[in-house]
């Protein structure tokens, strides 16, 4: 069995939404009141790096 | 061979034809409403009464409404009060174009009224420029979430796992910082 190690990890998730709105705030809006899913789905999930940190 | 009436028969049937017209000329609704405008039209032609309009813009819920109120003047003090039908519009400008032609209007009777615009008012106080509606076009929203340095303590196998746990529970308690650019909107949210 492997022992436990520690690690730093970035993530970063990419998404663009296509809103009707009357204006950025109303578009700004829209986006913010999405749902998990909504915000998730079809987004771009990264894991930028994974560094383990030696002691 | 047609039959003879007699003048009795023929009597009856004057009174009850007459007694029909009499009651549509008492019809109370139209008669009254027919003598009150009669009776109107003398006074004002006399000059003992007047009527005055306050029109008014006023804005509420995104909406602007337009309002005439109708006040019957005699010596000065006000008799009666109605209002007419209210008009509502979704832009300032369409609202306007409304309350100018009832204005056209009083001014083509001669009659005298009294405008309140409270939106025009409100936005000269404030110093704020009314805008026309805007009506929805399509943007494009950028949503950029980055997580940096998370700190792991697991067995390397159990790391993909415990990444999309907290990403899942981050999500249920976001804390937006917000990036305009000039032609998209974008959001950026960055936990250290």
């Amino acid at each position: 069995m492997s022992e436990n190690k520690k690690y730093y990890i970035g993530v970063s998730i990419l998404n663009v939404y296509e809103v009707e709105a009357k204006n950025k705030e109303q578009a700004e809006e829209i986006v913010r009141n999405y749902s998990n899913e909504e915000l998730l789905d079809d987004s771009d999930f990264n894991v930028n790096y994974i560094d383990e940190i030696k002691e | 061979m047609s039959k003879g009436y007699t003048k009795q028969e023929v009597q009856k049937w004057q009174q009850w034809s007459e007694s029909k017209e009499e009651s549509v000329i008492k019809d109370p609704p139209m008669v009254a409403w027919a003598k009150s405008k009669e009776e109107s039209a003398r006074l004002v032609k006399e000059g003992i009464r007047s009527y005055e309009y306050e029109l008014s813009l006023r804005s509420e819920n995104d909406q602007f409404i337009v309002d005439c109120r109708e006040d019957v003047m005699e010596d000065g003090e006000t008799i009666s009060s109605e209002y007419e039908e209210g008009y509502i519009f979704d832009d300032y400008f369409e609202a306007k174009a409304q309350l100018n032609k009832r204005i056209k209007l009083c001014e083509e009777h001669n009659e005298k009224y009294f405008v309140t615009d409270e939106v025009k008012t409100l936005h000269h106080v404030t110093g704020k420029e009314i805008k026309p509606k805007e009506e929805p076009t399509l943007w494009t929203v950028d949503l950029n979430t980055i997580f940096k340095n998370i700190l792991f303590e697991c067995t390397e196998d159990e790391l993909e796992q415990n990444v999309q746990e907290f990403v899942i529970s981050e999500l249920e308690n976001l804390d937006w910082t917000y990036e305009k650019a000039d032609v998209n909107v974008s959001k950026t949210m960055i936990t250290s």
